[in-house]
């Protein structure tokens, strides 16, 4: 077609202009789709920091308060479960297994999970991946203990390796339970979840570091339980922090929810993680939100400056629309030649912004990957991509009305001449 | 045949919008068939204006205006600028020429807008292309040369040659030239008028020919000066211009 050339022509004639606008064009569309890339999963790998559970129980605070200490290990729980009522959910009919945690130590900054063997058979995160090991097993002993990938390599740590725990998890004044050294038993894969960076020993062993304690105070001097008396004792845990449920069956989630919110003996609050996770993250989304109008705004700016260069191009073009009215060309083709070129600059920016954006992921998800915990996509656009894509193409073409409309104008009053 | 009326302008008025007074006003302007017309008239009396009136550019006040036998106040603008397109051939005075397309491309641009134009073409050349490289032959243009040029490096006199090849290219039944001979050197003036002519005469087509240098009229069948066939010309205006 006629027109095509034409604008084909047109826009080859003046390269740097068209150059430049592309180039712009493609800069803010990768801008645009790499920011809702890295949204997108940012936001599918905080989801998938835990996977599996049908409902985390704890003590009844808020929601979210609850999400980020059993989950995420963020913040300190306002009071503990007891044991007992651990148990009665535990051996509930419809329950498939549970998962206990229990917090309150810390060790060099990391957080200890008083847990059992269970947490490494069913805890799972991401697309319903289990915990594997990287080196050594499980706890067996008491003073076992399996530290995440973080914890190993930021601490040097090996397979046997002897450390002590520290009471509290605030930055200041550890107490700490170097009476009761453990062992290092276990190593796991990395998960780029929380678990990372956490040290897992058996609720036994928690209890064991607290069992000369008095109210949450040292023994007084004379008092300690020394680790080869602790061995000998039966030690039961008093209470535990937190513990994740899985379910027989998903659809009596809500009625076990309800009936573990409603429990007489202690106040108790179940949550859903899914809804609870989603919660989070719209509340931490702002920065996310901010982020998207910026690069909105990057695009428009590069439609302002496209529509900008055509303008400035169309006085010295007022000929070229005159020779070919004259040659036949109806005033809607004058119209049409500034849209056509438009949307040949928007598409070619377009698939040189997709383009780049992939160069881009190639070259920097490795990086995001190992450095920021950040699994992106590769070539899998999502539903947004597209979403944006039609709506540059639907916003540049509304911004080519107006060159094209001032091109008619120009055309209606030049005629066949054009004065000078 | 000989005497067909192919322009037949009545009772024509024409006034440019916000001006107070008409800018034309002919009663009557007949050409036949194969003639070739020389318009004169001073600058600002109106030859480009009523050329574009007569290509159905610009619609007048009243009157009527009828090529080829088409009432034109029966067309809608888009007909009239696919009428323009399938029947008449256009050279202005300068920058005729597509910039972005080569020589040849511009010849061929005609037949790309008009599929009447392209059939008569093809009718008698293979292609569009043999047929522009023809014209530009007959032109004294080497074709040769040309490809590797860009149009704007030409010199003027060629690429006035190269618009008169594109204005014949389909053979339409006019050709409006609005003082394409004034930005040539005098010497080139004439061969390129016998060039002109040569291709309208060998397809009977009407030349419609507007200049203000007089003394190129004796070479045309006819010669009109628009002051005297515009009646709109006793308002101040012109007087206006020549201060
Ligand atoms: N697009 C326009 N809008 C308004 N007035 C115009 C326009 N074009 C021309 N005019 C006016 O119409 C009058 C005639 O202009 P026109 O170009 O037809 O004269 P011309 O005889 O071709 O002159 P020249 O010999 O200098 O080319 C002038 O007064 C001019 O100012
Ligand atoms: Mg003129």
């Amino acid at each position: 077609m006629v027109i095509f050339k034409v604008a084909k022509k047109s826009l080859l004639n003046r390269k740097a202009t068209t150059l430049l606008t592309i180039f712009s064009l493609a800069l803010s569309v990768s801008l645009l789709l790499g920011i809702e890339r890295i949204r997108s999963g940012a936001k599918a790998s905080f989801e998938s920091t835990v996977s599996g559970v049908d409902l985390i129980v704890g003590a009844r605070s808020g929601p979210i308060n609850l999400l980020l200490y059993s989950i995420f290990r963020i913040g300190d729980a306002t009071n503990n479960i007891s044991y007992k009522s651990y148990e009665e959910f535990k051996d509930h009919s419809v329950v498939e297994w549970t998962i206990p945690i229990s917090l309150g130590d810390s060790h060099k900054g990391f957080r200890v999970v008083g847990t059992n063997r269970d947490y490494f058979k069913f805890y799972k995160y991401s697309n319903d991946e289990s915990l594997r090991f990287f080196q050594g097993n499980e706890f067996i002993k008491l003073f076992d203990v399996v530290v995440g990938s973080e914890v190993a390599k930021s601490l040097g740590y090996q397979v046997g390796d002897k450390i002590t725990l520290s009471h509290g998890t605030g930055n200041i004044s550890f107490q700490e339970h170097e009476d009761k050294p453990f062992t290092v038993v276990g190593i796991l894969d990395r998960t780029m979840t929380p678990v990372d960076s956490s040290l897992h020993v058996s609720l036994e062993a928690i209890t064991a570091i607290h069992v000369d304690w008095q109210n949450g105070a040292p023994p007084a001097p004379g008092e300690e339980i020394t680790a080869e008396k602790v061995l000998q004792m039966e030690l039961k845990p008093a209470d535990v922090t937190a513990f994740l449920v899985r379910l027989k069956s998903r659809i009596a989630v809500f009625n076990v929810q309800r009936e573990i919110n409603s429990y007489d003996e202690e106040s108790l609050l179940a949550i859903l993680p899914g809804v609870t996770l989603r919660d989070l993250w719209n509340t931490i989304g702002i920065a996310e939100k901010s982020l998207m109008i910026v690069s909105i705004l990057v695009f428009i700016v590069s439609l302002v400056g496209m529509v900008i260069s055509l303008l400035a191009t169309l006085n010295e073009r007022r000929r070229e629309m005159a020779i070919l009215r004259s040659i036949g060309a109806k005033k809607r083709f004058i119209f049409s030649v500034l849209v056509i070129e438009t949307c040949i600059l928007t598409i070619t920016g377009v698939l040189f912004g997709i383009a780049s954006l992939y160069v881009g992921l190639l070259i920097f998800r490795p990086v995001l990957e190992s450095q920021m915990g950040l699994t992106l996509g590769l070539f899998e656009p999502t539903e947004n991509d597209y979403r944006y894509i039609v709506l540059v193409l639907v916003g540049s073409l509304l911004a080519s009305i107006v060159p094209a409309l001032r091109a008619y104008k120009h055309s209606l009053a030049d005629g066949l001449v054009v004065k000078n | 045949m000989a005497n067909q009326i192919v322009l037949h302008i009545s009772d024509l008025v024409f006034s440019w919008p916000r001006s107070t007074a008409p800018l034309l006003n002919i009663d009557l302007l007949s050409v036949a068939k194969g003639e070739k017309i020389f318009l004169h008239g001073p600058s600002g009396s109106g030859k480009s204006t009523l050329l574009n009136v007569i290509g159905g550019v610009l619609e007048p006040e009243r009157g009527k205006i009828e090529v080829l036998g088409k009432n034109f106040s029966e067309l809608t603008s888009s007909r009239k600028d696919q009428f323009r397109g399938d029947h008449m051939g256009f050279i202005f005075q300068m920058f005729n020429l597509l910039p972005y397309f080569s020589a040849v491309e511009n010849v061929v641009l005609p037949c790309e807008f008009s599929k009447i134009k392209s059939k008569r073409v093809l009718e008698h050349a293979t292609s569009l292309e043999e047929e522009a490289k023809r014209l530009l032959t007959e032109l004294r243009l080497s074709v040769e040369d040309l490809s590797h040029k860009n149009v704007t490096k030409l010199s003027v006199g060629q690429q006035q040659r190269v618009a008169t090849a594109r204005a014949v290219m389909g053979r339409p039944e006019i050709i409006i030239a609005d003082e394409p001979t004034s930005a040539l050197d005098s010497n080139i003036r004439e061969s390129f008028l016998k060039l002109l002519f040569e291709e309208c005469h060998k397809f009977e087509i009407t030349l419609i020919f507007v200049s203000h240098d007089i003394s190129l009229g004796t070479k045309f069948d006819r010669v009109i000066s628009l002051c005297e066939i515009n009646k709109a010309n006793m308002s101040g205006q012109m007087e206006r211009e020549f201060i």
